[in-house]
């Protein structure tokens, strides 16, 4: 049997009899979340068009500036190359791998394909000089003798970040696809079969159309993640690594810690605006299957 | 039968190559930290400065010693403080999260009101933005109330991250509403009813939210480099790579040391952590 619950007389407790029960339980974390995200975002805004000497109004000023920037730029640049080729191949990869790992459901390669999740960055960075520093092991396997490649100081390390993002992620992702993939529906697959369909026609058919409402949720955390990938760049090669792999973060850092405000709220309403338009479109995704906060 | 045990190694084989690949680079920081400084001269020195030849790697240690980490433990102040340092910062933003998550989790799953979609919504957005964009808010507000250069200013943000909610939104909105009408009619108050109901059949999203922002903020980067320039305060993450590289022997044990927490609970909350991801990614 279950203890009968037990009734509460203290007042403060009464408002969770109330209607408005919700609403309590929501404030706490509606008020940290205004306090540190959405009301100073205003003030960002703000700052972004107003002229720090005479507090007027300056107009496109900042963001001129800040578009002119080379090392903005560069960074924009970075970051956007590195999403566009990590990304895709991050998914083509774990769906594959999802594919192959879906059946079971403790499978050990799918715990093998998470572990480098609970491996902290900075203890793998350490590992990643070994291996990709010149004269590291990479380099004695492909150069032999006559090498002296640094993989990490050079025009190589936006490959060895791709490589690491997808060592990271690649567990992540294949967990995602499997859900997808545990969707599609066995009867119609095996029908199909009986009915003499091959496997690229059923897996066009059948398995597709099942699995691509996942894909914009997928490709979502997928770039969320990605954005994390600072965090290996900063740990591997430090505040200023090979130009290849600077990536915005360097550039916000180096604002704040020589505090250039101004510069830094432009970027940060530019860096929303991109971001915001990204997540408009993925909320549509989101919404299309069904996703929402509502309980009808 | 030829075939049939050639298909067996060739799974088996497949197998040892993912491990080697996944589980490597782990193996390699405790081969590493247990090796005496001349044996790490040798087959890792080639990376350092005034390493000569190639790294190759060790498949064992030939002579394997404590001696790094007595090292590290006995005789490096700066570890301790700064191990201290993550354990007290993501203990912090973890009960944090829950504490404000839970319950906001809970009313967004069984509360009714129009207006609070919307605020989900808000919610959804704020989870999908980096790092890059919520730091120039974060630091204004911080800056406001004198926290920069505080271990609150890496703690309270990450507190309100949405991330969590939405995690627990899904777990809580399987809990079946039959229960709640019943409590309801025993008179119980809609806290007592998320005590008593939501959080004991919510254990799996509680369960997915500790492992996912542990493993996330015990590797703390962004936040402790943007807010934090006393190094007093910084967690282990950032301490790590500044230790030199003539003592890789100390830093490799250090890695080994940083890595054993989240390993534990990795292995420990794995299926937690498989139910939490698949959840994010799921339709409602």
């Amino acid at each position: 049997m279950k203890q009968p619950y037990r009734k509460s007389r203290t007042k403060w407790r009464s408002i969770f009899r109330s209607r408005l029960w919700g609403f309590w339980m929501l404030l706490p974390s509606m008020a940290g979340t205004a306090a540190f995200h959405v009301l100073p975002m205003f003030q960002v805004l703000k700052q972004s068009v107003t002229d720090d000497r005479s507090g007027g109004f300056a107009g496109w000023e900042h963001y001129r500036e800040v578009l002119d920037n080379g090392s903005f730029r560069l960074a924009a640049q970075n970051t956007v190359r590195f999403l566009g080729v990590c990304v895709p191949l991050l998914l083509a990869l774990s769906l594959l791998g999802a594919l192959l790992f879906y059946r079971e459901k403790g499978d050990l390669r799918k715990t093998l394909a998470l572990l480098p999740m609970a491996i902290p960055v900075a203890s793998m960075a350490r590992i990643w000089k070994v291996l990709f520093r010149r004269y590291g092991l990479l380099d004695r396997l492909f150069c032999g003798r006559t090498g002296g490649v640094d993989y990490i100081g050079s025009r190589w390390a936006f490959g060895v970040l791709v490589l690491t993002y997808i060592w990271r992620n690649v567990g992540y992702d294949i967990i995602l696809w499997t859900a997808a993939v545990r969707s599609v529906n066995r009867e119609l697959d095996e029908a199909a079969q009986v009915d003499g369909a091959g496997r690229a026609q059923r897996f066009v058919r059948i398995w597709l159309p099942h699995i691509l409402p996942y894909a914009g949720v997928i490709l979502l955390l997928s770039l969320l993640n990605a954005f994390k990938a600072f965090r290996e760049v900063y740990l591997m090669a430090g505040e200023y690594p090979n130009k290849t792999i600077y990536l915005l973060q360097h550039i916000f850092n180096n604002w704040l810690l020589h505090y250039r405000f101004t510069d830094l709220c432009a970027g940060a309403v530019l860096v929303i605006g991109a971001v915001g338009i990204l997540s408009v479109l993925f909320q549509r995704l989101l919404e299309r299957d069904g996703e929402s906060g509502g309980d009808e | 039968m030829l075939k049939k045990i050639l298909r067996k190694w060739r799974s088996r084989l497949g197998l040892l190559m993912l491990a080697a690949v996944m589980a490597g680079p782990a193996v390699m920081v405790l081969i590493g930290s247990l090796m005496r400084r001349e044996e790490l001269r040798l087959s890792f020195g080639a990376v350092l400065p005034d390493g000569t030849g190639y790294a190759f790697l060790p498949l064992l240690p030939y002579y394997p010693t404590l001696a790094n980490y007595r090292q590290l433990l006995l005789q490096t102040m700066e570890f301790y403080v700064m191990f201290w340092n993550s354990v007290l910062q993501t203990a912090g933003i973890l009960l944090g999260q829950l504490a404000v998550g839970i319950p906001a989790a809970w009313a967004f799953a069984k509360w009714r009101a129009r207006w609070k979609n919307g605020l989900f919504r808000v919610y959804v957005v704020l989870m999908m933005a980096p790092f890059q964009v919520l730091m120039v808010p974060e630091y204004l507000t911080l800056y406001r109330f004198r926290l920069i250069d505080t271990p609150y200013a890496v703690v309270l943000p990450a507190v309100f991250a949405t991330l969590p909610v939405f995690i627990l939104t899904r777990f809580f909105r399987a809990v079946p509403d039959e229960l709640l009408e019943a409590a309801r009619l025993d008179g119980a108050s809609e806290l007592s009813i998320l005590a008593q109901t939501g959080i004991p059949l919510g254990k799996g999203g509680i369960g997915a939210v500790v492992i996912l922002s542990f493993l996330e903020y015990w590797n703390g980067v962004e936040a402790p480099l943007a807010f934090l320039q006393n190094r007093v305060y910084w967690p282990v993450s950032l301490y790590l790579p500044s230790i030199s590289e003539q003592e890789e022997g100390v830093a490799l044990a250090a890695s080994f040391l940083i890595l054993i927490p989240a390993f534990l609970l990795f292995l420990a909350g794995r299926d937690w952590m498989e139910e939490g991801i698949a959840n994010t990614g799921l339709k409602g």
